[in-house]
């Protein structure tokens, strides 16, 4: 099954597939850094650092169609912002890395054959 | 037809890219962008008509001015300039805040806010336009009002020396 829909990047760009490239390598461009400085961040227990870069992935997640991490992204952002149960935060930060691994794998598929 | 002159403030290029993207359709929009409210505030001088400005501008440098005090900032150098803020918060009491300090509207950043945003700004227009239609009409009302007190007065000192000009003066 997809974990990727990107109906809106297809709709907001026209059907242009430059463009739609263009926003598909910005976002594997930006994500997986965003996501690397999230995981430092539970790591040294800054939960500012972790809601900040949570706050900024989230849009990018709704704009590729990863549906499935809506919700999860939205989540941590929230318990970052109430600084509690690094516990907690660590295992969801574990299985949002896991879920977007695999989306950003399927999106470099769709960029390439764009 | 004047440009209009948007300048887009966001540290993420990504939504810089798509606002403009999204809003270059409009030929009659220019735009520039900032990744900073500082570096905007530097160019208000070159007096926007709108800004699109970021709630949360510490994504990449955590101690860079936040959208809430460039707002501020750019009430306080120039309040007819527009703000329609933008952000990844979708809370009401965030929105109500950015409203009470002068935003025009304010846009949560969702895959619909690129047409909100587009809506907004012909609001603006509107707005604008009813703004100076109302002024000038105003402005006509007082000139009428100069016009008739000054006809008077001349019928007066016309009838004072003698010359009728308007038979309903005695």
């Amino acid at each position: 099954m997809s974990l990727t829909d990107l109906s809106f990047i297809q709709q907001f760009t026209g059907n242009d597939p430059v463009k739609a490239k263009k926003y598909i390598t910005m976002f594997l461009a930006s994500a997986p850094g965003l996501v690397s400085k999230m995981e430092h961040a539970i790591e040294t227990n800054d939960f500012d650092t972790l809601r900040i870069n949570a706050h900024s992935l989230k849009p990018l997640i709704s704009y590729m169609g990863i549906v499935t991490l809506e919700q999860p992204i939205k989540d941590i952002e929230s318990y970052a912002a109430n600084n509690t149960n690094a516990e907690t935060l660590r295992t969801m930060l574990q299985n949002f890395k896991l879920q977007i691994g695999k989306a950003i794998e399927e999106l470099k598929e769709k960029e390439a054959s764009l | 037809m004047k440009p209009l002159k948007i300048f887009v403030v966001d540290d993420d290029p990504i939504q810089l890219e798509m606002i403009t993207d999204h809003l270059g359709k409009f030929k009659n929009f220019i735009f520039q962008t900032f990744a900073t409210g500082e570096k905007l505030l530097e160019k208000i001088a070159e007096k926007p008509d709108i800004i699109i400005l970021d709630y949360n501008l510490d994504s990449v440098d955590k101690d860079a001015m936040e959208g809430i005090d460039v707002l501020q900032e750019i009430k306080k150098i120039d309040d007819t300039i527009e703000v329609i803020m933008y952000s990844g918060q979708d809370n009401i009491e965030i929105a109500v805040e950015t409203m009470r300090f002068g935003a025009f509207d304010y846009v949560t950043k969702t895959p619909s806010a690129f047409h909100r945003m587009e809506n907004i700004i012909h609001r603006i227009l509107k707005f604008r336009q009813l703004s100076s239609d109302a002024k000038r009409y105003k402005l006509m009302v007082q000139m009428a009002g100069y016009a008739i007190v000054i006809a008077i007065a001349l019928t007066i000192i016309l009838k004072l020396m003698g010359i009728e000009v308007l038979g309903w003066i005695n």
